[in-house]
């Protein structure tokens, strides 16, 4: 049985992450601190044979015994109300932490796969972001703390991977979406969905003309491992390049939820990008990869994962 | 080497953990945080949320191969023990059992497991009571625990790992959960930093033996000594009244209301102590931090979590 090590494994893409490469046949070490992950995630993957989970910080040194085939570097806050209150904790895993899981992957002579993000492009002059955008991100905003952590990170993971030959991946994820959000995560799809439920009125940033694009979790992670098998260490975008207004997916979740909810506009805020759209040339190119599942479909089953959420007490129907 | 910690996301088990990850142990922690909580599991730990008497727990047991088990998943509860003995019988005893045989067919070297000096010995008779002192449990969950030390006991006997059980008195420290049964001393802390009023059972001058959980886990370490074996207690054999505990308590947490006292509890032991000779002869354990001090950082522990 390969190894292979996800950081960040009780998260929101780890956990799906884990689940898929357990049903492939590896044994998955998971590791997570648990400081925005849970293992509520997780729940259904303890005493599977060959799941271990590993509650450990990144930024300390990580020890897997044995052999190691794979590492997939997820482990960050990754959504804008965890990394604005937890600045310190995304730098350091950004630096420190991708600094301690490549030196893992040089040891064990294991291929690394970084979890990076479209946020490295910032706020983008160039629509939609081809890998090649070097992006243009405000450093010293509030939310530079994560887009500079990410930054570092693949300078990082490219400087390992040209100095010590090391094998490695960098992937550009885009929104994603799915079963396993936390509902208070920040972020525009849970944030809707429970609104949506609520019958509570859908709260728009701006006039809701900004653009987003939407990937389901599971196109997502089946992007991340033919990232791991056929990519090569260029970044690849992986998204879904379906582009829409927020003001169009609030009325779209209003639909599928059938509800009553109205939809009001509050402030943008800081450094707040405009568009987001990836160019999804290179991972179809590279890796055959295309995602599949439709944005309602997707929605479908996330806002079904979350009224069963609620019937379990987990809030208000 | 590989260490097992059943109950180690629990208030003793979690200080166990994370010492034995200090010294460079590899740890794997079972539990099924029905009392344990996440976020006491130690930054290093590996951890598998599993009922110990899940079936499961033999294969997890021979993938990872400890060589020693510290033995600490429990039904802890003294009154749940009363209200459900079958319940506390299948996890204390058959828990256990499945565990010896679990750890006989994995190959593990010894057994170390967390039982009770204040709930085994019964009313006493000798004062503080040395392991040599009839066992009377009047709880079901006494019973329990000396039960499964006897099965673990037979184990060694026939083939499984060696063992110790190591005869707690009444443990506090930071992470003891304040919202149980036990735990005098968590309870109060949280009541007293919360201005919330503590009541005292009875006149208050039943009396315990309060050992600090640091104490607890440097003999759990010290059990771990090649030939160490058999049943040691751990304790202070230093009794401490309510009436005190309640008073320094409240010094320490600026409580300045007196205390009210309740209706006494039926069934309450009126006296506890335990002697810890044979832990100082044959493991070189005796307690270091003394209750002043303890309870000092637990009540800092519980302030920083206000």
């Amino acid at each position: 049985m390969d190894t292979v090590l996800v950081t960040g494994g009780a998260g929101f893409i780890g956990s799906h992450l884990c689940r898929r490469l357990l049903r492939e046949g590896w044994r998955v070490y998971c590791a997570d601190n648990l400081l925005t992950g849970s293992l509520k995630n997780i729940e259904d993957l303890f005493g599977q044979e060959g799941f271990v989970f590993l509650k450990q910080d990144v930024t300390n040194f990580i020890h897997i015994p044995g052999r190691l085939e794979q590492i997939y570097h997820l482990a960050s806050p990754a959504s804008p109300i965890d990394y604005l209150q937890l600045p310190i904790q995304t730098l350091k895993v950004g630096a420190l932490g991708t600094h301690k899981v490549l030196g893992l992957a040089k040891e064990k002579k294991a291929r690394l796969l970084l979890a990076s993000t479209s946020e490295v492009y910032g706020d983008p002059q160039v629509h939609p972001q081809p890998e090649s955008y070097w992006g243009h991100v405000n450093p010293i905003g509030p939310r530079g703390v994560y887009d500079e952590a990410k930054r570092f990170a693949e300078a990082m993971v490219m400087a390992y991977h040209r100095h010590h030959g090391l094998d490695t991946r960098i992937v550009r994820i885009f929104n994603t979406f799915g079963p396993g959000m936390r509902r208070n995560d920040g972020r525009v799809v849970p944030t809707f969905i429970s609104q949506a439920l609520r019958g509570e009125p859908l709260t728009i940033h701006g006039d809701g003309s900004q653009t987003r694009s939407f990937c389901y979790v599971d196109d997502l992670v089946e992007g991340l491992l033919l990232a791991m098998e056929k990519g090569d260490a260029q970044p690849v975008n992986l998204g879904n390049d379906r582009e829409m207004t927020i003001l169009d997916f609030a009325r779209l979740i209003i639909q599928l939820t059938s509800s009553s909810s109205r939809i009001v506009m509050t402030s943008r805020p800081v450094d707040d990008p405009n568009v987001r759209r990836p160019d999804l040339s290179r991972a179809r190119q590279l890796l055959g990869w295309e995602p599949k599942t439709s944005l309602e479909e997707g929605l479908r089953r996330t806002i079904e994962y979350f009224r069963k959420e609620d019937g379990q007490g987990g809030g208000t129907a | 080497m590989n260490l097992l910690v059943t109950g180690g996301a629990g208030f003793i088990g979690s200080h166990v953990a994370e010492a034995l990850l200090g010294n460079g142990h590899r740890v794997l922690v079972v539990d099924d945080l029905s009392t344990g909580r996440e976020e006491n599991l130690p930054v290093g730990v590996e951890f598998e949320k599993m009922d110990i008497r899940h079936p499961a727990l033999g294969r997890v047991m021979n993938s990872f191969r400890p060589e020693m088990v510290f033995h600490l998943a429990a039904q802890m509860d003294v009154r749940r023990s009363v209200a459900d003995p079958s319940f506390d019988a299948e996890v204390n005893i058959l828990g256990t059992l499945r565990l010896a045989e679990a750890a006989r067919v994995a190959g593990c070297r010894k057994v170390i497991f967390s039982s009770t000096g204040g709930a085994i010995y019964g009313e006493q008779e000798v004062f503080p009571a040395p392991e040599s002192h009839p066992c009377r449990p009047e709880s079901p969950y006494g019973l329990s625990k000396f039960c499964a030390e006897r099965y673990l006991e037979y184990f060694s006997h026939h083939g499984g790992p060696a063992f110790v059980a190591l005869r707690y008195a009444n443990v506090y420290g930071p992470r003891q959960n304040p919202h149980g049964e036990a735990g005098v001393v968590a309870i109060f802390c949280e009541k007293m930093l919360r201005a919330d009023t503590p009541v005292i059972n009875g006149d208050g001058r039943q009396t315990r033996d309060f050992v600090f959980v640091g104490d607890v886990v440097r003999a759990n370490l010290l059990a771990m000594v090649e030939g160490v074996q058999g049943v040691f207690n751990i304790g202070t054999g230093v009794e401490t009244d309510i009436n005190w505990l309640a008073g320094e308590l409240a010094r320490l947490c600026g409580f300045s209301r007196p205390v009210p006292h309740g209706p006494a509890k039926p069934g309450e032991q009126q006296r506890s102590s335990v002697d810890a000779t044979l832990a100082a002869q044959v493991l070189g354990w005796r307690p270091q931090v003394s209750l002043e001090k303890g309870l000092q950082l637990t009540v800092d522990f519980f302030r920083s979590r206000l």
